[in-house]
């Protein structure tokens, strides 16, 4: 197709601005002397400063983007596990004891809850109490509550911290997963683990600084652990409890037995080719990323080596036996990642079934016991291993879900009481975080008599993103990456959060 | 002496355009402005009228910014070593050198410059026989027939059309918790493809894709309105939460689109970034909160079309006569049908009753009409219960029963399947009720609303409300054609130079502008202001043609320089700012993989039409529960045979929650916004990707394949022609006796029997990668081909 002629004689903008450059225009002259005055005009003078990107707080090495970085202030741990519940486990059924919705079983919400708007879409589906089908009772020194679905779990409760009146923006899955993950409700931001890991590098430069386990993922996908904006080193890294576990991370037995040589070629036609082109760091980064490919090869080979571990550290995260095998595993991989200086570990509840996690609309007990019994037994031993090895005053260890769920029983789209099960309640849920510095044995907060919505203290996923870069030792105002123009912070551009108070041992 | 010659040649062009351009500077003035008779007593722009509400901004001081000033036909500088440069281009950047005390480069050689040229315009590489026809050419204007004929192949179309899909933010699925597969958003990037191939001018393209289905009145032709209502695909591309009904979000999800629309159109056409008004004020430009909303009123009354049948008249009625037909066939079928699950149905049902408490058995005994609201609902949930599968009811029928009902079931499957789709495209409508009124919402939260506003563009430049032509169009209310109209025109000083500036990006790896989607106060500051001013002139005169630019861009002596790095002038100017070199770039991740497949012989060059399904392992579908519960291609992941996945990368399927390991490593947008430079890291997972990946384990079997095929006989030739094909030169001979070197160590090694400890590897579920009792010399040489593709002078461009 031939391309239309250039006719340099007409001028094609016409705009209000105009005028005012046809007055300029005339002031500078026409032609080539012009050049001299354009150059030197000071709206261009920017230009000439050094480099044209706009600067951020964090410089990256363009090799080792991974380089630890200084926190902004004292840290009280340096690694974290975050152990992702996806579906939502009910408060009301684990660590929130409402003695009145067990006493009011069957009856009918308080009328005064109908005029709070924000409770519109959760009373839709019903209204009716549903007491709590476990037992309960008070653990630990400090007596903290804890349902019967944790026996093992209860057992740290004088380690555990729990904040009952957590708050979500979203009352469904995907978005609400995305908040807790990444803080807003939408695809494409960095996720917590991305932030982290660009505000303080990683320890260990032969692994990924962030790396997420699950067998299977969380609503929404990998958009919950992705760099979104921030380079790609910070991306969420899967790793998987069985064979190889990073993906691409050996080649098939034909070419296995070949591979240093191969690698040695490589980097011999890549020598004869960089002699004769000095001076670009581009080609030498790329020599350099195949000897630590090399490297990351052999040791996250040997992370996933999970039979080096002795009978009784496998015994105590509940590997013996079927039901915890597989959670086991994971919170396994999880402590010998941090314990190899992995900065960030992401356990997205991602058991093979039921499919949905804790998302019990229906069969409430069986939901729960099932999930519950798949899990205790390996956090507790993830607890106790961690503290036995000393990293638990290093690592922060996070439980929670994306929301929480209503004490009432969900009577939507066709249920009956008989399996009856709870609904999603974004408006009053408990989390519990573990370890370093972490103020054990107590609560934060409180929801309403029934456990609906967070009545005292509550908080906002944006504020427990700014406790746990707390905890890092970044401030969550000053950690931002300049994206399209914005000053972005894991807490949004605009928005301020709170430190979760009285969580720190002071 | 041909070099002469094309130097001359342009020199004297060179004069021509400095003649005319003195001319047209004196008859501007005389112009005045086009759009004076529209304008009664309004508030002006902000630089003559106080009362333009952006004229409180900043003080006014930020009117300054560059960006916001007319783009000019700024004079070409006169420069002294005028046998460098050959147009225009060349003296913007040279006169800047001079005046650093810089010298640009030579040009690369001619092998290095057809890779460039042909990487760069179809994303593939030269084949040998082109390189060496290239270096032969003794013509005076090789190189002009060289960009010429790489602009007329129709890969330009899907190399261009893949950085134009990273601008708007393409994807084939809906993102979100179920992550639909958007079954016909692949015409849309057709549609790309071909106007690009087409060289579309850019002002009409930028008009089809906002205001398409507006343009696409019944008076064109079939063919005609079919491309416009796929081009207004544009306004579907984004993310789309389709739970929303099911959790009362509707509103909120309508909100996100729109917020999508405004910072989509905001980034990709203006190089604006009004998402940092859609809380407040712009904290850094001459922005005000409402100019998000003023524009975002343009897309008000859309909604969404998800099957608008784009066949022509004749075509749909024939499709409907022919599939009535089918539905009258199908009936006494249906009946026969039923007639087989029956015995089936009568025993869940019962079964499914004597579950039930006694009192719903009985309500349920009541005829469904005679029942009051209260037992309806009551009843509700145990209705639902009765509303059976087939493949449930099919399990109790007996052994005697089973074949009737096997039979039956075919018979309609078979006559089901002659019926006929109609072709449907994603695109929008315009609500046929009132449209709601925009309001400037407060923190950006919807359901905050402060004051109205009215359509209406960036209040800087006219605060009032935009004029809308409800009469030119085909279907709805011509909002959007009005915005069409003004983004696709020069009364915005952004629309030329963003895209010049994009099209910079990609022939240097850096744009005159480094943030090609921010034109901002926060974006860079143009490192050549006054090129990229004679680039959008120059652009819009041609009459918007992207080709033009190509040619234009790469027939500067600029592009043409080699990328060596000259320590005198890197010293002066570490980061190539200045040009005084080409830059050396890395391939992005389609260009990659597409080049491995190419030279592996395997590439199949399919122009486009449904996306293909690569394979991808479980581990990444099982990260969106979304996907992998479920089957078929609609929520789920359907894998295509291998063989067909070998084609462009453009053409593979972009499910937003299954991101192709590959392509993402080396870094992929994300399809969550306007991405007009992709990041670019250099790190350890891309080269284990790159060495273990089942592509390019496929590939290097493949290649070598191919090698033995192309030279049967002898080794050493097999290693040549390798070289030719991945790096387009001769091994040399250094490198030929390293070759034998490490052949021998292969050898050695792969006669050792020891495997070592197994692992299962993600390529192993590859058939053999070659035949196991392959020769040694086979087996050594897919290593070797392997190490080509993983070499940096295969995937660095210089």
């Amino acid at each position: 197709m031939p391309t239309p002629t250039s006719s340099p004689l007409r001028h094609p903008f016409c705009f209000p601005g105009t005028r005012r450059s046809f007055i300029q225009k005339a002031t500078a002259g026409i032609g080539g002397l012009a050049l001299a005055t354009l150059l030197n005009h000071p709206a261009y003078a920017d230009a000439t400063q050094d480099d044209s990107l706009p600067l951020d707080p964090i410089q990256l090495d363009p090799i080792q983007p991974l380089r630890p970085r200084p926190t902004h202030f004292p840290a009280q741990v340096d690694r974290m596990i975050f152990l992702f519940q996806y579906g939502s486990p009910s408060q009301v059924d684990t660590f929130d004891y409402k003695p009145e919705l067990q006493k009011r079983e069957g009856q009918r919400l308080p009328e005064s809850y109908y005029a709070n708007p924000k409770l519109k879409h959760t009373l839709s589906y019903g209204s009716e109490l549903m007491a709590s089908p476990f037992g309960w009772k008070q653990h630990g020194q400090n007596g903290l509550w804890v349902s019967e679905l944790f026996p093992h779990v209860a057992k740290h409760s004088d380690d555990l911290c729990v904040v009952r009146s957590m708050i979500s923006e979203s009352n469904n899955h995907a978005p609400a997963s995305l908040n807790m993950n990444t803080g807003v409700l939408v695809e494409g931001k960095p996720s917590l683990g991305s932030w982290l890991t660009y505000g303080l590098g990683s320890v260990n430069q032969n692994l990924p600084g962030y790396v997420v386990l699950y067998n299977i993922g969380p609503y929404g996908g990998p958009a919950n652990f992705t760099n979104g904006f921030l380079q790609s080193s910070f991306s969420g890294m899967h790793f998987r409890d069985q064979g190889p576990p990073v993906l691409d991370l050996i080649p098939p037995s034909a070419f296995k037995r070949t591979q240093r040589q191969t690698i040695d070629l490589i980097q011999q036609l890549n020598r004869n080719h960089q002699a004769t082109r000095p001076g670009h760091s581009e080609l030498d980064g790329r020599i350099a990323s195949y000897e630590l490919a090399y490297r990351m090869q052999a040791e996250a080979m040997s992370m996933g080596d999970l039979a080096s571990e002795t009978k009784e550290t496998m015994e105590m995260y509940g590997l013996e036996d079927k039901e915890t095998a597989e959670y086991g595993r994971m919170c396994l991989l999880s402590r010998r990642l941090v314990e190899s200086g992995v900065r960030v570990v992401q356990l997205f509840n991602g058991l093979a079934s039921p499919k949905d996690g804790w998302d019990a609309h229906t069969i409430l007990e069986e939901n729960h016991r099932f999930n519950a019994k798949r899990t205790d037994k390996p956090i507790a031993g993830l607890l106790r291993d961690l503290k036995q090895r000393g990293l638990l005053d290093r690592t922060l260890v996070v439980w929670c879900g994306e929301f929480g769920r209503t004490p009432m029983w969900d009577s939507g789209s066709g249920r009956i009481r008989s399996d009856a099960g709870r609904n999603h309640n974004p408006l009053g849920f408990s989390i519990w975080m573990a370890g370093g510095g972490i103020e054990g044995g107590r609560t934060i907060g409180a929801t309403d008599p029934f456990g609906l919505f967070a009545e005292e203290a509550p908080y906002r996923v944006r504020d427990l993103h700014a406790t746990i870069l707390h905890a890092f030792g970044l401030d969550a105002n000053q950690l931002y990456f300049t994206n399209s123009g914005r000053q972005e912070r894991l807490i949004g551009v605009a928005d301020s959060a709170n430190v979760i108070s009285g969580l720190f041992r002071s | 002496m041909r070099i002469t010659l094309f130097q001359f040649v342009n020199t004297w062009a060179l004069l021509v355009w400095l003649i005319a351009i003195s001319v047209s500077a004196q008859c501007r003035s005389d112009e005045g402005d086009g759009d004076e008779g529209m304008t009664e007593v309004r508030v002006g722009d902000a630089w003559t009228d106080p009362r333009n509400p952006v004229a409180q901004l900043w003080d006014g001081k930020r009117l300054d910014l560059w960006s916001l000033r007319p783009p000019e036909p700024t004079p070409i500088p006169i420069v002294l070593d005028s046998q460098w440069a050959s147009n225009p281009i060349d003296c913007f950047v040279l006169a800047k050198l001079q005046t650093l005390g810089l010298k640009p480069s030579d040009p690369a050689d001619r092998k290095t410059l057809i890779r460039r040229a042909t990487l760069d315009l179809t994303g593939l590489l030269p084949s040998p026989e082109e390189v060496v026809a290239f270096q032969e050419d003794e013509s005076p204007v090789a190189y002009e027939a060289l960009i010429d004929r790489l602009l007329s192949s129709p890969q330009y179309g899907l190399r261009w059309a893949r950085h134009w899909l990273d601008v708007v933010r393409y994807a084939d699925s809906n993102g979100f918790e179920r992550d639909e597969f958007r079954s016909t958003m692949w015409r849309y990037r057709d549609y790309v493809v071909n106007s690009m191939n087409a060289d579309l001018p850019y002002d009409q393209f930028v008009r089809e894709q906002i205001a398409g289905d507006e343009m696409a009145s019944s008076e064109l032709s079939d063919r005609r309105r079919e491309l416009l209502w796929t081009a207004s695909g544009f306004l579907r591309l984004g993310p789309l939460d389709t739970t929303k009904s099911k959790f009362d979000t509707e509103e909120a999800a309508r909100d996100e689109w729109m917020v999508d629309l405004t910072n989509t159109t905001g980034s990709a056409f203006l190089g604006q970034t009004l998402a940092c008004c859609r809380c407040h004020d712009h904290k850094t430009d001459p922005l005000l909160q409402a100019d998000h909303y003023r524009l975002r009123a343009f897309f008000a009354g859309i909604e969404e079309d998800n099957e608008r049948v784009v066949d022509s008249k004749e075509v749909e009625s024939e499709i409907t006569r022919h599939n009535t037909a089918i539905d009258e066939r199908l009936k006494p079928l249906q009946i026969a049908y039923e007639k087989a699950l029956k015995p089936g149905r009568d025993r869940l049902t019962a079964r499914t009753l004597s579950t039930f408490p006694a009192e719903i058995v009985n309500l349920l005994k009541q005829p469904s009409d005679a029942r009051d609201k209260a037992t309806h609902e009551k009843l509700a949930p145990y209705v639902q219960k009765l509303d059976f599968y087939d493949e449930d009811i099919a399990a109790l029928l007996t052994a005697d029963e089973n074949p009737t009902y096997e039979s039956a079931r075919q018979k309609v499957e078979s006559i089901e399947q002659q019926k006929r789709e109609f072709t449907t495209v994603y695109c929008v409508k315009e609500r046929q009720t009132e449209i709601p009124p925009t309001h400037i919402l407060e923190g950006g939260v919807f359901t905050d609303r402060r004051e109205q506003v009215q359509t209406g563009i960036f209040s800087l430049l006219d605060p009032g409300p935009i004029a809308i032509d409800a009469r030119d169009v085909g279907g709805g209310t011509g909002r959007r054609s009005a915005l069409a109209r003004w983004i696709a025109s020069t009364k915005n000083p952004w629309s030329a130079r963003v895209m010049a500036n994009r099209l910079w990006h990609h022939h240097f790896g850096r744009g005159i502008v480094a943030t090609p989607d921010d034109f901002g106060y926060s974006g860079a500051p143009p490192t050549h202001p006054e090129l990229l001013d004679w680039l959008a002139v120059e652009f819009v005169n041609s009459g918007w043609s992207i080709k033009h630019m190509h040619r234009l861009i790469m027939l500067s002596a600029t592009y043409r320089q080699s990328s060596q790095v000259v320590p005198s002038s890197s010293r002066l100017d570490p980061n190539n700012r200045w040009l005084a070199r080409q830059n050396l770039r890395r391939m992005d991740a389609e260009t990659l993989r597409d080049c491995i497949l190419q030279v592996a012989g395997i590439l199949e060059r399919s122009q486009g039409g449904s996306p293909r399904w690569p394979e991808v392992p479980e581990s990444v579908l099982k990260a969106q529960p979304g996907i992998y519960e479920n089957s078929g291609r609609l929520q789920g992941y359907y894998t295509d045979p291998e063989r067909q996945t070998y084609v462009r990368s453009i053409l593979l399927v972009r499910k937003r929650s299954v991101p192709l390991p590959f392509l993402s490593v080396f870094n992929l947008s994300d399809a969550s916004g306007t991405c007009g430079r992709r990041e670019v890291t250099i790190n350890a997972p891309q080269a284990l990707s790159l060495l273990n990946n089942p592509i390019s384990i496929r590939a290097a079997s493949c290649f070598a394949e191919r090698l033995t095929l192309l030279r049967p006989s002898d080794l050493a030739e097999q290693w040549n022609e390798a070289f030719w094909l991945a790096l387009g030169r001769p091994a040399e001979p250094q490198e030929q006796a390293q070759m034998k070197q490490l052949f021998q160590a292969l050898c050695r090694q792969l006669s050792q029997s020891d495997n070592g400890p197994s692992h299962p590897s993600d390529a192993a579920d590859i058939a053999d990668p070659y035949p196991i009792n392959a020769s040694l010399e086979r087996m050594s040489l897919a290593e070797l081909c392997r190490a080509l593709l993983n070499s940096n002078e295969f995937i660095f461009i210089e």
